[in-house]
């Protein structure tokens, strides 16, 4: 049986009076490919914002590759190998596209202080890392704007940009909120079979919401359910299709 | 006529150089990083208040002057004292530099408390309040720079030089040599992928703590080495005037830092040098006309007052982002970019029937 990844232990998280998670509890091995689905409003976007840190679980527990980590903050789980992108873009619209897509790099030696004013200590490692995630940018066709602010994209290439950031960390685990959505057609399937490659080739481990599941379904191992807060239903796509209860929930009868 | 337009210069100089370290920093606070630093003048007033306490109490145990702290006697001894050594005066002098650096980095830590918990204009209010809190306490407690009144008699280190102008001169040159490290520091931090954490920082602050950015870390670095530079700042200035007056810490300081940052450019350090150029100019030159040349209905010294909010109604009416705009920075992952795109340029053309 395969390492578990990541482990969810009765999570719960309420807004006010509102609970947008419920006592969800989950397992995803090391190396699979995990899909996430559900109605708008379940609680899937905010399931992933407690497993990566930007919301803190009311009760519940989260284990990262062996480690718990509900109560660390986003930037220990990042380093830990978790790496998060979200539903709609989050680009750094003040920076260029090649500067997004190097902040994700880890452990950077021209990121300290004292070492940043001094070039020649960070100088190979940063024209490696640059080398490192061309590309990633040739991937999704931003290469020759590489030196464009990215608050000049349009929305479909914001959401290419933070794909490709995402990818550049180097984590083991990767959260993609509807990474779908907003794409043409094409260019997602192209995401998709992407996605399987670096699964098959690395033993990454994916995480994904999605809404279209013709896409989804192609690449994924299993698929979890979610309806008001609460997962209703988990098992292979093609058992999740003839379940009742998914059929009432989400994919309308 | 010559000495008159060579001391002109000089204290353009040292004014222009004080007005840098002033915006420079700030820009990296705010430009860079996103802090609105709106309480400038405090860390600027911090320096001044080092040189104000240590230099009098330092050159009063040296060299055994018994007179009380704040009179004027004293003060003019520690004059008389700092002409006949210079060597001495150049350790105190550069010690007081050193000391103005470390203490504006403590409290520049101390300040990104703050800086975490609270937000944009919280932040910016609460600096202010800071800064003229401050300066309030200072001018009623006697025992730090003599209150109200003030504490005089800090000799320019170059006093023994006797002629008034070589003084000024070599104190403005050295100035500058400060200001340009600043520069030179700011600039070297900020094109690396430092640069990168802390502009990511200001975008997203969020985001760019889930990409591994210990958010808290960089604002407090950032917030020192400002701070810091600020400090030496006006410990430069408590020396050129050789007087530390509490009252002169008001918000005027932190005003022409902003505008010298919006004139010239967020997240652009040689247009922020540019208009701490333009600000100097226009604030030391307008010093200099006569009100006679001039028929006013008001003083001329309104008129930098008056020209000052103009060139900020214009800029932000017309150039928003400052007259020298953000550019990507200049670390060396460009340069394989910009060699790639070449090379597959250059393919393309060798292979024209592909
Ligand atoms: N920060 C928040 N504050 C208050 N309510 C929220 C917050 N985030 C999400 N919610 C609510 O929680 C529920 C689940 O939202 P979300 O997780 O975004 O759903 P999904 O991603 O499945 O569409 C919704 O009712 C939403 O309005
Ligand atoms: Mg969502």
């Amino acid at each position: 049986m395969p390492e578990t990844i990541l482990s969810l232990q009765e999570v719960t998280k309420s807004f006010g009076g509102l609970k947008a998670v419920k006592n969800v509890s989950l397992r995803i091995s090391q190396g699979s490919i995990i899909g996430l689905i559900g109605p708008n409003g379940s609680g899937k976007t905010t399931l992933f914002n407690l497993i990566s840190g930007v919301l803190h679980p009311d009760s519940g527990q989260i284990f990262f590759r062996g480690l718990r980590i509900d109560r660390m903050s986003p930037h220990e789980r990042f380093k830990l190998g978790m790496c998060y992108a979200f539903q709609i873009p989050r680009i750094f619209k003040g920076m260029t596209v090649l500067e997004n897509t190097m902040l994700s790099l880890k452990e950077q030696l021209g990121e300290k202080i004292l070492t940043a004013p001094f070039r020649r200590r960070w100088f190979i490692q940063e024209i490696r890392n640059a080398q490192q995630i061309l590309p990633l940018l040739e991937d999704v066709q931003l290469v020759n704007s590489y030196d464009k602010f990215s608050s000049d994209l349009s929305g479909g290439q914001m959401k290419l940009l933070q794909l490709a950031r995402t990818i550049a960390s180097d984590a083991k685990l990767f959260l993609l909120d509807e990474p779908g959505a907003g794409l043409a057609p094409s260019l997602a399937k192209e995401l998709f079979k992407n996605i399987l490659k670096l699964r098959n080739e690395k033993g990454l481990t994916f995480f994904i919401i999605e809404h279209r599941l013709d896409l989804l379904f192609d690449i994924v191992d299993k698929v979890y359910v979610m309806n008001r807060g609460e997962i209703i239903a988990e098992g292979k796509p093609e058992e999740i299709i003839e379940d009742p209860k998914v059929k009432e929930a989400y994919l309308g009868g | 006529m010559f000495s008159e337009l060579a001391t002109l210069l000089s204290t353009t100089l040292t004014f222009f150089s004080i007005y840098v370290m002033l915006s420079l920093s700030l820009n990296l606070e705010y430009g860079f990083t996103g802090i609105p630093n709106f309480g400038k003048v405090f860390f600027f007033s911090l320096g001044a208040y080092v040189a104000g306490t240590f230099v009098p109490r330092i050159m009063h145990i040296l060299f055994r002057i018994d007179e009380p702290l704040c009179s004027a006697v004293a003060s003019t001894q520690r004059i008389l004292v700092g002409l006949q050594e210079p060597i001495t005066l150049m350790i105190i002098f550069i010690a007081s530099l050193i000391f103005s650096g470390i203490v504006g980095a403590i409290i520049g830590y101390m300040l990104s408390y703050p800086s975490l918990k609270l937000r944009g204009d919280y932040l910016a209010i609460s600096l202010l309040i800071v800064a003229e809190l401050s300066r309030v306490f200072v001018r009623t407690e006697p025992n730090i720079v003599c209150g109200t009144d003030g504490i005089g008699g800090i000799p320019n280190p170059f006093i023994s030089v006797g002629d008034t102008l070589i003084k000024e001169v070599l104190y403005s040159i050295l100035s500058g040599v400060i200001a340009y490290l600043s520069y030179f520091f700011i600039q070297r931090i900020v094109n690396s992928p430092y640069g990168r954490v802390i502009k990511s920082i200001r975008d997203d602050e969020l985001a760019s703590q889930l990409l591994g950015k210990d958010v808290k870390r960089f604002k407090a670095e950032v917030l020192m080495f400002a701070s810091s530079i600020s400090a030496v700042a006006g410990c430069l200035y408590a020396f050129f005037i050789g007087f530390v007056y509490p009252d002169d810490f008001i918000i005027v300081w932190t005003m022409y830092s902003w505008l010298m940052l919006l004139l010239g450019g967020l997240a652009n350090n040689k247009g922020v040098v540019v208009g701490a150029l333009v600000m100097v100019i226009i604030d030391r030159g307008l010093r200099r006309i006569p009100s006679y040349w001039l028929s006013l209905p008001f003083d001329v010294s309104y008129l930098r007052g008056t020209i000052f909010m103009i060139l900020l109604l214009l800029i932000i009416m017309y150039k928003p982002r400052g007259i020298f705009p953000e550019k990507p920075l200049d670390t060396p992952a460009r340069q394989v970019f910009e060699a790639h795109i070449k090379k597959v340029v250059n393919l393309k053309k060798e292979s024209p029937h592909q």
